[in-house]
């Protein structure tokens, strides 16, 4: 089933470059020489697209955008990569994935791209240095970066490309983004239930709390680390993020301070001394 | 033969693909992550090639794809035809030689980045990853710097 979705992925990514004329490599290379822009309408209008959809996708919870593969950042490596890859690209007119429908449309030219890219990855690859691995930063995304919201960030995008290209009806769907609110598909969790998952040393349990170091100095949960940001309590355990519900308050109150004690509430109960 | 598609309405095609590999898949689309997963299986193990050797089949179905999809479209709209493109002023063995020459610094750039325009700047981008943006900036920055110099080449 998988391979039938990527078979038809396929096809139909193929279809749109080819019906775009990208399979053309002078008309690629026309961008270069600003006589012909359609390598960059047609990419940033499906960054757009997809952002956007992504986003609101997520924003429904049609989807869950956590479990999208987002690509790693290994900033030094793809700066040099990038740079790289720019000369190739004005040199050959075709990117990977162009030069394959160019091939396919009887394009010798395609082929012969299609050929140094193997050359190239193949060589590369075996010329594997610790270089490639340096300046890793994992799934790191723009809002991450820039410590803003991911509408905000996403709107901004939008609007950019909605002055850019003067349409008024994407500056609304700009402003419509940028306030849309979160993307990720929150879970919340019962203070009793963190308290079982930390009893029972649930593998990969992971408590960030972002209060303040002096309200955390305060009270805090067993096994909690401090990251000081936004206040939450969020929990990462069997690869999903939580959100504690009602945070610290909720916590003293059920847990540790609780009027119906289970035998979960009681591994805490020494906690009370300490006046959390 | 028959016009090329408007850009947008191209662009906006592409992005809803794009968007249902997120949707269906989970992933972006890619390029050549298919290559690699090739050269993986005929180079001896390394750490980079150890990534592709334990990826699955996906990427090369989905190039598979690609050049099936690219050849209906281009039946379809009546531009299925031999030959090889290049500027007014090259010759063919010059054009063949420089499309194996921006290949392979296309190949060893997209090893380093670990993706190409695809799967990196494309989908990375649609995810914001700050790479990807990284790796969009570095490459049409050289792209459009270095343009004079391959004047001879497309003009």
């Amino acid at each position: 089933m998988a391979l039938i979705i990527a078979l038809a992925i396929g096809i139909a990514f193929g279809f749109t470059l080819e019906r775009a004329g990208l399979g053309s490599a002078p008309k690629l290379a026309g961008q270069f020489y600003f006589t012909d822009f359609t390598v960059m309408k047609v990419m940033f209008t499906a960054i757009v697209v997809a952002m956007t959809g992504a986003f609101w996708l997520g924003r429904i919870g049609a989807i869950d955008l956590r479990s999208v593969f987002v690509p790693e950042t290994f900033l030094l490596p793809q700066l040099a990569g990038g740079a790289i890859f720019g000369a190739g690209f004005l040199i050959a007119g075709l990117c990977p994935g162009t030069s394959c429908v160019a091939a396919a449309s009887g394009r010798g030219d395609g082929v012969a791209v299609m050929a140094g890219m193997f050359a190239g990855i193949l060589g590369a690859g075996l010329a594997f240095s610790p270089f490639f691995a340096t300046t890793a930063f994992g799934a790191w995304t723009v809002p991450q970066l820039l410590h803003m919201p991911y509408a905000v960030v996403a709107g901004a995008i939008v609007l950019a490309f909605a002055v850019a290209l003067r349409e008024p009806i994407l500056i609304a769907v700009a402003l419509v983004t940028a306030l849309g609110g979160s993307p990720y598909r929150t879970h919340t969790v019962e203070p009793r239930e963190l308290a079982a998952w930390i009893v029972e040393k649930k593998p990969g349990l992971r408590i960030v709390d972002s209060r303040t170091a002096a309200e955390f100095a305060l009270a805090r949960i067993p096994r909690s680390e401090n990251r000081p940001g936004d206040g939450a309590i969020t929990v990462r355990a069997a690869g999903r993020d939580y959100v504690l519900r009602g945070g610290i308050e909720a916590w003293t109150n059920e847990v540790v301070k609780t009027q119906h004690p289970t035998p979960t509430t009681m591994y805490f109960a020494p906690l009370r001394r300490r006046g959390c | 033969m028959k016009p090329y598609s408007n850009p947008y309405a191209a662009g906006t095609a592409l992005g809803l693909v794009l968007l249902a590999s997120f949707a269906f898949a989970g992933r972006g689309l890619g390029a050549s992550g298919a290559f690699a997963w090739v050269a993986a299986r005929v180079a001896p193990t390394n750490p980079y090639f150890e990534r592709y050797l334990a990826a699955d089949t996906w990427l090369v179905v989905e190039i598979a794809g690609v050049i099936i999809g690219g050849f209906l479209s281009a039946a379809l709209a009546g531009r299925l035809r031999p030959g090889i493109d290049r500027g007014p002023r090259v010759t063919v063995k010059t054009r063949l030689v420089s499309a194996f020459a921006g290949g392979a610094a296309m190949g060893i750039g997209a090893a380093l980045a670990r993706g190409c325009t695809s799967g990196l700047a494309l989908s990375g981008g649609a995810l914001l990853s700050v790479g990807s943006w990284v790796f969009i900036c570095a490459a049409f920055a050289i792209g459009f710097a270095f343009a004079p110099l391959m004047r001879w080449a497309w003009r």
